[in-house]
């Protein structure tokens, strides 16, 4: 519908109206969700898919803030209707998860009732992250079932994904960007400036088409490690999503990683070469 | 100009980073801790690996944090985007 259309205020209004009604979320009303997006995104050139994914991604990291201060007042006349709407999403993204169907229920009570618990305790730090939160106790909760119910359990070790686990006041801090146009830094002046011929270039080239898996795979690595661009900007580069750039790289660092010990050494040393003495030498 | 060495850098430190049954537990919990922060971010096209560059690192060497990091970001586009397949 917005292809090649400019954002507005009233197509940023429809998608925001659907997209509430598709969730079955009320808290707030749409227009009053939309401006506040739209006054986020208006400046931003978005059309298409972009707008949308953006738009939407607006609408559920708010959501999840008015959700989550909604939670964590009781006696409130919102509180009551903020449980019941949690409880009915995350009903819905069972069909996501594979338990078995005599759980479902005990799942999804057992996740609310540790949710609730721990808001009662305290408020999360990132309250546009309380959906995402919600997803991972959900697995968390569904896996610990599976677990219980094969009677595998390992070792009775502390389970790093556990609710409790995440409150744990131990969480990476983002770090402060100096500047708010620091992020915008143009991709076009970051390729422009990174392009090098010096022969180390070459050989680190040479050495990733020579240990790589793939042609997709060396096009990732001579972005991300000759070029500069992190994953969100070769997503963009490439028309795809950055966890799926992100995907490939793992694959890429750990190809690297299993190379035999000389082998490691010789990339280390190009490394080192390549970044003028920031890297140690091997 | 030089490039941006920052990519070469982190490739550096993670070629030197132990092999996965020697990773502190301490990394992999606080990255697992700080998942969903990220991936949201993420998914706002945030620029996560200069935001969260300890969970960034952490995620390309250690396979079972990257697996809570693949299963976390299916889930989540499906519930948010109703797009399964994309993750």
């Amino acid at each position: 519908m917005i292809e090649k259309e400019r954002l507005n205020l009233a197509v940023c209004t429809h998608l925001v109206g659907q997209y509430l009604v598709a969730q079955s979320w009320q808290l707030v009303a749409p227009d009053e969700l939309a401006e506040a997006i739209f006054v986020e995104l208006g400046e931003a050139v978005l059309a298409g898919e972009t707008a949308v994914h953006a738009i939407q991604t607006q609408i559920w990291q708010r959501y999840a803030a008015i959700l989550h201060q909604a939670c964590c007042q009781p006696g409130t006349t919102t509180y009551e209707r903020a449980w019941q709407e949690l409880d009915g999403w995350l009903r819905r993204q069972r069909r996501n998860l594979p338990w078995h169907d005599e759980d479902r229920e005990d799942v999804v009570q057992e996740t609310l009732a540790s949710l609730q618990t721990q808001l009662a305790k305290n408020a999360i730090k990132a309250p546009r992250a309380f959906l995402m939160y919600a997803l991972q106790a959900l697995r968390n909760t569904a896996k610990d079932m599976e677990r219980r119910r094969t009677a595998v359990f390992r070792g009775g070790a502390h389970d790093p994904l556990s609710w409790e686990a995440i409150q744990e006041d131990t969480s990476e801090e983002p770090v402060v960007q100096s500047e708010p146009g620091d992020e915008s830094e143009t991709l076009e002046r970051r390729v422009e400036n990174i392009v090098s011929d010096s022969d180390t270039r070459a050989r680190l080239k040479a050495f990733f088409t020579q240990h790589l898996n793939s042609d997709q795979q060396l096009l990732i690595a001579e972005l991300h490690f000759l070029d500069g661009l992190d994953p969100k900007e070769i997503a963009g580069l490439l028309h795809k999503q950055p966890h799926e750039i992100r995907m490939i790289k793992f694959r890429i660092v750990q190809t690297l990683r299993g190379l035999p010990a000389p082998e490691q050494q010789r990339l280390l040393a190009l490394l080192a070469q390549e970044a003028g003495g920031k890297i140690d030498a091997p | 100009m030089r490039p941006d060495t920052a990519p070469l850098m982190r490739l550096a430190t993670q070629l030197r980073a132990p092999s996965l049954d020697l990773l502190p537990a301490e990394q992999c919990q606080r990255c697992q801790e700080n998942l969903t922060v990220f991936v949201g971010d993420e998914m706002a096209r945030l620029a996560v690996d200069d935001l969260y560059p300890e969970t960034a690192v952490h995620l390309d060497i250690c396979p079972t944090c990257f697996h809570e990091y693949e299963n976390l970001t299916a889930l989540a586009w499906a519930a948010f985007y109703g797009r399964e397949d994309e993750a």
